[in-house]
């Protein structure tokens, strides 16, 4: 593997949260390390409120992050600021999951494309139209779309115009946080198969955010799995699919519908709630729901570790396993 | 059938507030009299309809003879003067401090709100008293003193909106194009916070009324040559027992020039913001 | 429950501070104070002589901490014009603004709720419209003139109540109303609104379906919901009330702190101007942090919240 494009390290995000016992931490991300090489596409999967979102706008430092590091390109993200860092956002682009929620209802589609070209200064003023109407084209939207508001098109529609937002700036990289979820399921394959087109066709990168797993093992080469604000388990789409070793993950992907009857897994039921990421359990995080749980998880927390050169898993019941088979 | 009762009362007030404000803009045309001119022969006068009363000075004339009628119509240029001064000067302060805690939150937020909070703590007429006591009265310095303290209600209001504004998709979207603070407020925050400022500035036109008012009656507002209705009512007050016109006509006028804009802003409200409906 | 009550303690005293800065700043507003507490026949001598004396030639944020530790310890100078420590003057005349201040807000409680029941569970009829009148009148009066009003029609055209001055009960009665009419119609217009919204609710008609007579229902079951607003209301109303106290006094002579202050503020009696805007100032900190304190411990879904 060459140099990744993108070098994410240990990022954690605490968010201080003033409830009415004072001052406490919410621990979203909590030591978040992965790699993501140019013109790929690595999956991000959990339930929601295990800080997934938060990882990816974490990345782009649409929020801060509280410790680690994220390395674009050979650049630390985490030293630039004001000026060199709205210059370099141009590098790195998202896409957000609400169709409605993420285009301001009082811009035209053509204003919103012409802010975006406009911040950093991309063709000449009178190419810009131009260009915009191009980018309609590109995702497969009527060139004429440019004088409409947001509120004239449907879901499907929206997500290609945020697309087409993204592309304006020419990114390399780009973070689909749940892009098809709010979408219906005869337009999410529509709106998969145009990301992957444009990823194709532009060489981009995805860091692409899903709890729908059928989704992310259609689009992604490797995929992380999150459990409150970790990562318990990273593989190539195979391995991760046909051999998981996280007993979450097995309960994961138990609990999708699966097209294919020769994959049915063992039904793994997950008991109790997910914890308060307020206060995550002592030792593994997920002991306390873990069917095969003994005194060691609750005591320390497991390190990651290679099974594969290509499959990463923090349990201590595997390493064992894998120690008594040594 | 709700939004059609307001919609009738909205017309009502807006018959009112084109009432008043033409009688503002017009004054020199429609006023019988001028407004200063004392006529100590004619001293209190009842109104045209009572014995004694003559069509002369149809509501009747004050101690010094000066029509009532008159300074009733110049009285409404101060009240809706200082008003409207007065609600944007304060709507200016509150946007700027409401914006900057509700998109920038953290240190900045604390401060304004604890701001806005020492503020609100203060009985306000007695912290305006005195300031314009120090101050000196005057009609600049009732304006300084309204506008000044009048930023809270708006700091408020929009600091909560621009909050929930900013953790908006389309919000994040810009900034994560890279543009600029000042540009993302500008173009994508102002304009969708401008309902509610409006429906706020509509509502705190009657505070200010009020305000102003009460500090003249106290003696500490408009200085007491200008014709105003907190002066012709602090005059009219020593007259009470014998010429009770002289109070109850300028209170008749604030009341119904608040009623006025309470009517159209609770109009504004229900149709622009639904959110504020619940607020009174 | 203890660490609320102790961050809301802190954003309390933190208040308070910031008050007191603003207390004590009115007096420095026009850049001389010794000019603006002395007569204006003073001369150039007594003026330095006065300055000195007060220490009004030190650093600003020295004057500060000196008028705020003795602030601290109730030690707010002496009156200019009573000669007499300007903290026991307002003692001395707060029973009568907070029995005035209480008198009002029973005013408004006791009118306020019955009215506001009766004419949001009326729909749309004569009471209903007839109460939002009210409600809207309520709002627009300024209080000065409620007040005039008051003491033409029921102490001059019909002699019920006397004009003025504190003793009796009926002397109580018209400034109580008029300071309380706005709140009146504050509250009332708060409970019409709710209450037309809460009957509309599934749960009422089920329970009217359920075979409940209206009345029940409207006891029993809306108004209970349509209360918790109204005591968020009355906590803020309570500092507008003693605010408004401020006038109402003056008109009523009403020996109260408010009218004391206003003398005070027409005599540039600044001490004592700065005792009271400070005393009344903690009194609604005070009132507020109490109600924020009730309201947490009323509201289950605030106190679950954790």
């Amino acid at each position: 593997m060459s140099v990744p494009l993108l070098q994410v390290e240990e990022l954690k995000v605490h968010f201080p949260v003033r409830g009415h016992r004072g001052q406490r931490v919410l621990r979203a991300v909590d030591g978040v390390s992965f790699q993501l090489s140019a013109g790929e596409t690595l999956g991000l999967v959990g339930e929601s409120g295990c800080g997934k979102t938060t990882t990816g706008r974490a990345v782009l430092r649409l929020v801060e992050p509280t410790g680690g590091k994220v390395v674009f390109a050979g650049t630390d993200v985490g030293t630039l600021s004001g000026q060199s860092l709205r210059r370099f956002r141009r590098r790195m682009q998202i896409v957000f999951q609400d169709p409605f929620a993420s285009l301001n209802p009082r811009m035209t589609v053509g204003d919103a494309l012409l802010e975006a070209m406009e911040i950093h200064q991309i063709g000449r003023p009178q190419e810009r139209r131009a260009m915009a109407q191009e980018l309609l084209v590109r995702v497969g939207l009527n060139p004429d779309y440019l004088e409409r508001y947001p509120h004239e098109f449907s879901g499907g529609q929206r997500q290609r115009i945020g697309i087409a937002r993204a592309l304006a700036v020419q990114p390399q990289f780009i973070v689909c946080d749940e892009p098809v979820s709010a979408l219906d399921v005869s337009v999410q394959a529509q709106v998969v198969n145009l990301l992957q087109d444009l990823q194709q066709e532009l060489g981009l990168s995805y860091l692409f955010i899903s709890h729908d797993l059928n989704v992310v093992r259609h689009v992604s080469q490797r995929v992380a799995v999150m459990y409150l604000g970790q990562i318990v388990e990273l593989a190539t789409v195979d391995e991760l699919f046909s051999a998981p070793q996280h007993p979450y993950t097995q309960a994961l992907l138990a609990a999708i519908p699966i097209p294919d009857p020769e994959e049915v897994l063992r039904f793994l039921p997950l008991a109790g709630e997910l914890p308060s990421p307020m206060e995550p359990p002592v030792g593994c995080r997920f002991h306390p729901r873990c069917p095969h749980a003994t005194a060691a998880c609750a005591g320390e927390a497991p390190r990651p570790q290679l099974i594969t050169p290509s499959h990463l898993v923090a349990c201590h019941r595997v390493r064992q396993r894998r120690e008594e088979q040594c | 059938m709700r939004l059609m009762l307001t919609c009738k009362r909205a017309l009502v007030g807006v018959c009112l507030l084109i009432l008043v404000t033409s009688m503002a803009l017009l004054a020199p045309l429609i006023a019988p009299h001028d407004p200063g001119e004392q006529n100590l022969a004619a001293r209190l006068q009842p109104p045209a309809w009572l014995a004694g009363g003559s069509l002369q000075h149809p509501l009747g004339t004050d101690h010094l003879g000066r029509d009532i009628l008159s300074r009733l119509i110049y009285g409404s240029r101060i009240s809706l003067l200082v008003a409207l001064i007065a609600v944007a000067v304060s709507g200016t302060i509150g946007t700027l401090l409401g914006v900057a805690a509700g998109y920038w939150q953290g240190r900045i937020d604390s401060f304004i709100m604890l701001l806005a909070d020492v503020q609100l703590a203060f009985p306000f007429i007695l912290f305006a008293l005195a300031v314009m006591a120090v101050l000196g009265p005057g009609l600049r310095n009732v304006i300084v003193v309204l506008g000044i303290t009048g930023w809270v209600a708006y700091g408020r209001l929009l600091r909560a909106e621009v909050m929930s504004l900013r953790a908006r998709e389309y919000v994040e979207a810009v900034r994560a194009l890279g543009q600029t603070d000042g540009k993302i407020i500008l173009r994508h925050i102002l304009p969708n916070v401008m309902p509610s400022l409006i429906v706020m500035a509509s509502l705190r036109v009657a505070n200010m009324i009020i305000a102003e008012s009460s500090l003249t009656f106290m003696g500490l507002g408009v200085e007491p040559h200008i014709p105003t209705w907190g002066s012709m009512l602090a005059d009219g007050r020593a007259y009470i027992t014998s010429a009770w016109w002289l109070a109850t006509f300028p209170g008749l006028a604030i009341m119904l020039t608040v009623l006025g804009v309470n009517l159209v802003g609770d109009w504004l409200r229900t149709t622009l913001d639904p959110r504020l409906r619940n607020t009174v | 429950m203890l660490d609320i009550l102790w961050h809301r303690l802190r954003r309390a005293l933190l208040v308070i501070l910031g008050v007191s800065l603003f207390a004590f700043m009115i007096v420095h507003l026009t850049g001389d104070p010794a000019v603006l507490m002395l007569p204006p026949d003073a001369t150039i001598e007594q003026v330095e002589e006065f300055r000195q004396a007060m220490g009004f030639n030190d650093p600003l944020w020295q004057q500060y901490l000196r008028w705020l530790s003795k602030a601290v310890r109730g030690d707010f100078g002496l009156s200019l014009r009573h000669q007499q420590p300007a903290l026991a003057l307002i003692a001395e005349r707060m029973p009568a603004t907070v029995e005035l201040t209480v008198a009002a807000l029973l005013v408004a409680l006791l009118l306020g709720i019955p009215l506001g029941v009766w004419t949001g569970s009326k729909g749309n009829s004569l009471p209903s419209f007839l109460g939002s009148i009210f409600g809207l009148l309520g709002q627009s009066m300024p209080v000065f003139w409620l007040a005039l009003m008051l003491q033409l029609l029921f102490g001059l055209i019909i002699p019920i109540f006397p004009l003025t001055g504190r003793g009796t009960i009926s002397q109580l009665v018209m400034p109580a109303i008029a300071l309380g009419l706005y709140t009146t119609a504050t509250i009332m217009r708060l409970l019409q609104s709710q209450m037309g919204e809460v009957l509309q609710q599934d749960y009422i008609r089920t329970a009217r379906s359920k075979g409940l007579s209206y009345t029940r229902v409207v006891f029993k079951h809306a108004l209970r919901n349509a209360l918790l607003p109204v005591v968020t209301i009355v906590g803020l109303q309570l500092g507008t009330l003693l605010g408004g106290a401020v006038i109402t006094e003056s008109i009523f002579a009403w020996p109260g702190v408010g009218r004391l202050l206003v003398q005070a503020i027409n005599n540039r009696d600044i001490p004592l101007v700065q005792a009271g805007v400070f005393v009344l100032a903690i009194g609604i900190v005070t009132i507020n942090l109490v109600t924020d304190l009730l309201y947490t411990w009323l509201d289950p879904r605030i106190r679950l919240q954790r």
